[in-house]
Order: C-alpha cells, then structure tokens, then sequence
C-alpha cells in the first residue's frame, strides 16, 4: 500500500508554554486537544483514533473528559522526545488503513512544574514513565553519577567533536540562530529574551562540551494535532498539509549507546532515507527544518544524519548562515525547544504545519511548499516526517 | 569542600536482576571485571543479553578480562543532579574500548579532565560495593 500523500494534518493547537503553570498536564492536554479539534473544524465525536503522551496522561482520560465515544485506534509511541514525529507514522497508518477516520496526537507535560516543588502550587501529575532503557541506566551508568540526558548524550558527543573538530561556535550558532527565531513568535518563551555570543561563552558548563545554553528549556505546555485522509481534508476549513512520507529508526541496541558498533549512529541515520525515499524528495528540496533540539549537539549531528550535509561538516553549515530564517534551509522557525518551549517537538510539527499553510506569522519562509521535521529521544531514537503544502 | 550541615549522601549502588546480577557476583566473588561470552561463536558482549546478536546461542559464561583497554569516549561532568556526586565535580565518566571487545562506563580516577583524550590507554578495575554490585574504575595508563 503507498501511503504517501495519503494523510494530512488538518488541525492544530498548543498552549502558551510557561514556567509554572496553574494547570494539571490533563488540563494542558484538553485544552491543546480542543484546540486542535476545533481547528480542523471538527467535534471531539468525530475522533476516533487517539495517540496520548506516554505516562502522562491516557487516552482513556482524554476520550471521557473531551467526549469521544468510538475510540477505535489506541496506542502510545514510547520514543522519548522523538515521539511525537513517529507518532506521524503510526497514525498515517491507522488513517491510510481505514482503521480510523480522524486522529488525535498530543503531548503536554509540566516539564518544569512537576521537577520543582512550589508550595503554592496545584498537585501535579507523575512525571511519566521511566523509559524503556531503565534497566542499562540504572545498572550502568547512575552508579558513576550519569543520571541525565546531558551526560548520556555527552558520551557520544565528546567523541563527535573530538573526532570532526566541531567547535563550541558552531554549536552556539544553533543556540543564537533558534534565539533570533523565538523573537518572531508570540508563543516563544524567550520572545524579546537576547542571547549574544558572550551569553553563550558566559553560561555554565553542564557536561562538556555543553553548556547551559546548549540545553533546551523546560517548560509546561501541551500541543495536538488532528489528521485525517487527504481526501477527506477536502472538505475541512484549512489547507491539508500532506504527510509525504516519514519514518523511525532505533540505533542498535536501542537501550544502551556505548556498546553500539559505531556510537555516533542515531535511529535518524537509517530512518532519514526511508523518509525521504517514501516522499521520493531529496534533502536540498526542503524549504525549511525543523530540527529536535534537545541540545545544540544533537541539531549537528541530526543535520547530518538526515544528509543535509556530509559527516563532520554540520559545524561549517551552519556557521555559513544556511539555518537563518533568509538562509538556505530556514531552521527552528519557532525558536525550536532551545527558545520556544519543549513540547518534546510536537511544537515543531505545529510550527511545520502553519509553515505550510502559510499563516506562520513574522517567522513565514515565503512560498514555502517543502518542508521537514525530526526527532529524537530517549538514547539516539530518531523520527522524521516529510511535509507538503497540499 | 565540606559543609558540616550538609547531609551526606551515599553513593547509588543498584539493584541488579537476572544477568546483570549473575556478572555482578561474579566480579564481586573474584574481584575481577568480568564481561559475558557467547559459548557458540565466542563473541564478548556487554552489557549481558540473552541471546548472541552474532550467532543467536543462547549459551553463555563470564569471563574474567584484562582490564586493558582504551578511552572510546568520555563525559566531564561539571553540574550533576546526583547530590552524591557534587563534591567530586568536575568528574570524569570513561567509556572504555576493552581490548576483548566490548566497551564498560566507569569512573575516572587519576586524572584532571584537561588531561583526557580519545585513546588514552587505560587500566579497568573492579571494586565490590555490598553483595551485590561491582563498581568500576578506570585508571589512565600513565
């Protein structure tokens, strides 16, 4: 079955993202979910696939409080931070199958509320599940005092700039460039917030070779998205944006990274080609990225992986200005999870989506048509969507 | 430095199950690091699975190793969430190339971190933390 162009993005919402919101992550997740809904020009009724945040909260609850009563599609993609983006996939095959009509994605999550104790504040939900690579974690590297995604990431990252020369400016070029990007956008948590390259020298180390400002920001917030078939789109308020083809891909083995042939391989590695090969588009033809952005690091190695450019060569790309929003590959229009907010890059597929339908506000890439979105998570996981302006 | 009203906190030591508790009592047991070999095709693996991924036996046994080996990659840690581990900051976590093989993490002992670098010859000890659990250090070759 060619599934390609099959299935669009039809409606999109997300909340402000804050630090230190009043709302549980239900509320959160309703009210983007509504959101979204609505959007699409559609009644919570009509859902009747849904793919919730894993841990956080269940489709169960969302299907009872937003009124959804013929679920018939419901699963949860536990990818970490590449989630969402294969959440793409997962859905673009219940749609394409006729198993559902129209589906729900979401993700919300008080990513900072529920990590800080505020006396004043409403109970929050559990932080979600521990991941599915626990039992490594816990047995081999929480003894040695490696108990964050910095420090994982940092033991493949050491080696990737050691072995290429990749240069702090270059990973500040990231930082700075999704910076620039946030002050376009209302809902960016750093809107009107300036970083300058000093700011970025000044801020702490955290793990070599990444500093506080190479990390992403914790936020509270939620995002959703309604998908339907491209035929159906037809008839719904907004331009369809089509899924053109996407794919996941897990490095090997999944739950441990040193112990990988090559450890610089992520799961986008292998699933950048089969996207791209399913699209029947190439790199060079996207209009814009939008890159996960867990950490500057990661962007570089990602921009690579899905063959932007060549290994080791992220460093100069974005130095020579390609990610700017007048650059060759605008990148991170929304100021990415770096300066917007960290939705775990659901924000990037809502950001994509006005991209293509061209209402994306002071960030707008002009007559943009291609476009793409990765993610990542839990230790190298990798997701990918190719979108099309319908 | 030491703040006698702080609360000193211990060192996590894990809990391990099934074959990663089967590698820990042995490297307790012997006070050698040990590393997991396929009985069928001989492959060294870590961390221990049950299956090989070379050959699929499902036959297996520890075996003690050299310990030599070469810094694959590192973390120099500067900020930890591991309130047992902001004393020692910044501290380096050794990804290890064991000249078996596989790759172990371990802690870092004798060296600053300016001093580190892909490919530094290293020395892999052991050293058994309760019953149950064999905490690795990494000593660079000097």
């Amino acid at each position: 079955m060619d599934i390609s162009g099959k299935v669009a993005i039809v409606g999109v919402g997300e909340t402000d993202y804050v630090r230190g919101s009043d709302r549980s992550v239900t509320e959160l997740v309703l009210d983007a979910s509504m959101q979204a809904i609505q959007d699409a020009g559609l009644l919570p009724s009509d859902i009747d696939g849904v793919i919730p945040p894993p841990g956080y909260v269940t489709t169960e609850e969302i299907a009872a409080n937003l009124g959804m009563p013929e679920v018939r599609y419901a699963v949860e993609v536990r990818m970490g931070g590449a989630s969402p983006t294969a959440a793409l996939q997962s859905a673009v095959m219940a749609l394409a199958s006729g198993v559902a009509t129209n589906v729900l994605v979401t993700f919300g999550w008080n990513g900072y509320s529920a990590f800080r104790k505020r006396p004043d504040a409403k109970k929050t939900k559990r932080l979600g599940d521990p991941g599915p690579f626990i039992d490594v974690s816990r047995n081999f590297y929480a003894p040695y005092g490696v108990r964050s995604a910095v420090q994982w990431y940092s033991m493949y990252i050491q080696r990737y700039v050691d072995l290429y020369g990749i240069t702090a400016e270059a990973a500040a070029q990231v930082a700075l460039t999704c910076r620039e990007h946030a002050h376009l956008n209302d809902k960016a948590l750093m809107g009107g917030r300036i970083m300058t390259l000093d700011d970025y020298f000044d801020s702490p180390l955290i793990t070599e070779p990444m500093r506080k400002l190479d990390c992403c920001l914790e936020t509270d917030c939620a995002a959703a998205l309604v998908l339907t078939t491209t035929e159906r789109a037809k008839d719904l308020p907004h331009k369809p944006v089509l899924w053109l083809g996407g794919a996941e891909g897990h490095p090997y083995p999944a739950d441990e990274i040193t112990n990988r042939p090559d450890m610089l391989k992520l799961g986008l590695d292998s699933a950048a080609p089969r996207a791209f090969a399913m699209a029947d588009v190439s790199p060079s033809d996207m209009d814009f990225l939008q890159i996960y952005d867990c950490f500057t690091y990661v962007v570089l190695m990602e921009l690579e992986a899905i063959g932007i450019c060549g290994k080791g060569e992220a460093g100069d790309f974005v130095k020579d200005g390609n990610i700017g929003l007048n650059g060759k590959f605008p990148m991170n229009t929304h100021g990415g999870l770096l300066s917007q907010g960290h939705c775990w890059g659901l924000n990037h597929i809502v950001e994509a989506t006005h991209q293509l339908r061209h209402d994306a506000g002071k960030a707008q890439v002009e007559n943009c048509e291609l476009g793409l979105v990765t993610g990542y998570g839990d230790l190298g996981d990798g997701s990918i969507a190719v979108l099309a302006r319908g | 430095m030491s703040d006698p009203q702080q609360k000193s906190y211990k060192k996590y030591i894990p809990n391990p199950e099934g074959l990663n508790l089967e590698l820990h009592l042995k490297a307790v047991e012997t006070g050698l690091l040990h590393i997991q070999r396929c009985l069928s095709c001989d492959k060294a693996r870590q961390p221990p699975r049950y299956y090989c991924s070379a050959c699929f036996s499902s036959e297996y046994e520890f075996v003690p190793v050299s310990g030599e080996g070469f810094m694959y990659s590192f973390a120099i840690n500067h900020f930890t969430v591991d309130r047992a581990w902001i004393e020692e900051v910044p501290y380096v976590t050794a990804v290890v190339q064991l000249v078996e093989g596989p790759r172990v993490v371990g802690a870092l002992r004798n060296a600053e971190p300016q001093d580190v670098n892909l490919g530094d010859p290293v020395l892999v000890s052991v050293e058994p933390r309760g019953e149950e659990f064999a905490f690795i250090w990494v000593d660079k070759v000097q």
